[in-house]
C-alpha cells in the first residue's frame, strides 16, 4: 500500500482506545467487555468481513464489459493501431458470431518480430539497433488469426474472483477474456482490476 | 509483550453506567432476591428444602446489573447453576471427609464443564463451593440439591429478570436463549 497523505482509512490505525470508550457510552448498559478487547474484536470481526466479501466476488462484479476486438482477419497493422489508440497491451480475437478464438497481445507481435527471438520492448530494441531496418516488417500483410495466440484461456462470469486471481497467477497471464459457456465474450478481466478492487491486498 | 509488562494492563476500565440503568438493576435484584428468599424463609422452613443459596447473590449481579453479558444469559444462568451443583454433590460425596480436595475439584471441574457446555455463569463456582462447605440441610439433599435451590431459585430468579429487565425501554433481556 502507497503511503500518501490523506488520514488513514485501515481500521487498525484509525480505531483508538478512546473513540472505542465514547462509542460505549452510547450504548445504555453494562457492557461485559474492555476497550481493548473490543478493539480487537472488531478489526478481527472487519478483517473477516473482507475476506467473507472477497471470496464471495464473481468475475460478473468488476469485468470490464465494453472490450474493445478484433477480428481473425482484422490486419496486425490495423490490430496494432486500435490497440496504441487505446492504451492496451492485448485484445481478445473474436469471430463475427462473438465467439472468441484467441488473444492477440504485445508478447504475440515481440515474438513475430525480427529472428523470433526477442520477448521484449528492450529486447527488439537492441536486436534492431544491432542488425539495422524495421523488425516489424515481417510481418507485414498479416492478419490478427495468423500471430495471435490460442486457444485461449477464458472463464465464465459467474466464476469467483478469487480463483480467477490464482489461475491468472498461475498462468502467468494478464488478461482473460469473460464468456458464456459457449464461448461467446461478454467482458474482460485483467489483473489491474483485481488490483483495484482489493488495494490492500497485493494479488488477489 | 514480555511477562512482567503483561501486569501493567492494557486499557482503561468500561464507563459507569446511567443512573437509570442502576435504578432498574436495583428493582431487578430486589425483585429476584426477594422471591427466592421469602420462599425460603417463609414457605420452607418446616421442610427439608432450601430455596436460597449464596451463589444467588452473585447472579443477581449478572442478570439484574449486566443482562448484556454473555454470562447473564439464560443458558448459562440455568445451566452453570445445575451442572455446577451436580459437580459440587458429586464431588462431596466422592472426596468427603477431605474436603479441602473436595471444594477444589467441585470449583475446578464446575469450570471446567461450564466452559464445555457454553453454560459459563461465575455464581455456579459458588454453587458447586456450596455443596461441599454445606450445611446439614445440604448434604441431606444429595443430587436434589441441583434441582431445589440450584435450578428452581435460578428458575424464579430468571422469571424476574424477564418480566424487569424488559420494563425500560433502554434494555432488553435476553441477548439469546441458547
Amino acid at each position: 500500500m502507497s503511503k500518501t497523505n490523506r488520514p488513514s482509512l485501515d481500521p487498525a490505525e484509525l480505531l483508538s482506545d478512546e473513540d472505542v470508550y465514547a462509542a460505549m457510552k452510547k450504548i445504555p448498559g453494562y457492557l461485559d467487555i474492555s476497550a481493548g478487547d473490543f478493539k480487537e474484536l472488531y478489526l478481527l470481526a472487519y478483517q473477516h468481513a473482507e475476506t467473507r466479501l472477497f471470496n464471495s466476488l464473481r468475475t460478473a462484479d468488476i469485468m470490464n464489459r465494453q472490450v474493445i476486438t478484433a477480428l481473425p482477419t482484422t490486419p496486425l497493422a490495423e490490430a496494432a493501431a486500435l490497440m496504441a489508440k487505446n492504451h492496451i497491451t492485448g485484445i481478445p480475437i473474436v469471430q463475427e458470431d462473438g465467439t472468441v478464438v484467441g488473444i492477440l497481445s504485445e508478447q504475440d507481435f515481440f515474438r513475430n518480430m525480427g529472428n523470433g527471438s526477442q520477448t521484449s520492448c528492450m529486447a527488439l530494441i537492441a536486436d534492431s539497433l544491432v542488425s539495422g531496418g524495421c523488425p516489424a516488417l515481417s510481418m507485414r500483410g498479416q492478419t490478427a488469426g495468423e500471430i495471435m495466440s490460442t486457444p485461449v484461456v477464458t472463464v465464465l462470469e459467474n466464476a469467483l474472483l478469487h480463483a480467477v486471481g490464482k489461475m491468472m497467477r498461475e498462468k502467468r497471464i494478464n488478461r482473460v477474456p469473460v464468456t458464456d459457456d459457449k464461448m461467446r465474450l461478454l467482458g474482460i478481466l485483467t489483473r489491474s482490476d483485481l488490483m483495484h478492487a482489493f488495494p490492500e491486498r497485493e494479488t488477489p | 509483550m514480555n511477562y512482567f509488562n503483561k501486569m501493567r494492563g492494557t486499557t482503561t476500565s468500561p464507563p459507569r453506567v446511567s443512573l437509570s440503568e442502576v435504578f432498574w438493576s436495583w428493582i431487578g435484584a430486589f425483585l429476584g432476591i426477594a422471591a427466592v428468599a421469602f420462599i425460603n424463609y417463609n414457605l420452607l422452613p418446616k421442610s427439608d428444602l432450601i430455596m436460597l443459596i449464596g451463589s444467588f447473590g452473585a447472579s443477581a449481579v449478572l442478570i439484574y446489573g449486566a443482562i448484556k453479558s454473555p454470562l447473564a444469559q439464560p443458558r448459562n444462568l440455568l445451566g452453570g447453576h445445575v451442572l455446577s451443583a451436580l459437580i459440587g454433590v458429586a464431588s462431596y460425596k466422592m472426596l468427603a471427609p477431605h474436603l479441602w480436595l473436595a471444594a477444589a475439584v467441585a470449583v475446578a471441574t464446575a469450570i471446567a464443564v461450564m466452559h464445555l457446555t457454553k453454560t459459563l455463569h461465575p455464581p455456579g463456582g459458588a454453587t458447586a463451593l456450596i455443596a461441599v462447605i454445606g450445611s446439614e440441610k445440604i448434604y441431606a439433599l444429595g443430587y436434589l440439591y441441583a434441582l431445589v435451590p440450584a435450578g428452581a431459585g435460578a428458575c424464579i430468579m430468571l422469571v424476574i429478570a424477564l418480566l424487569v429487565n424488559n420494563i425500560p425501554k433502554t434494555r432488553r433481556y435476553p441477548e439469546f436463549w441458547w
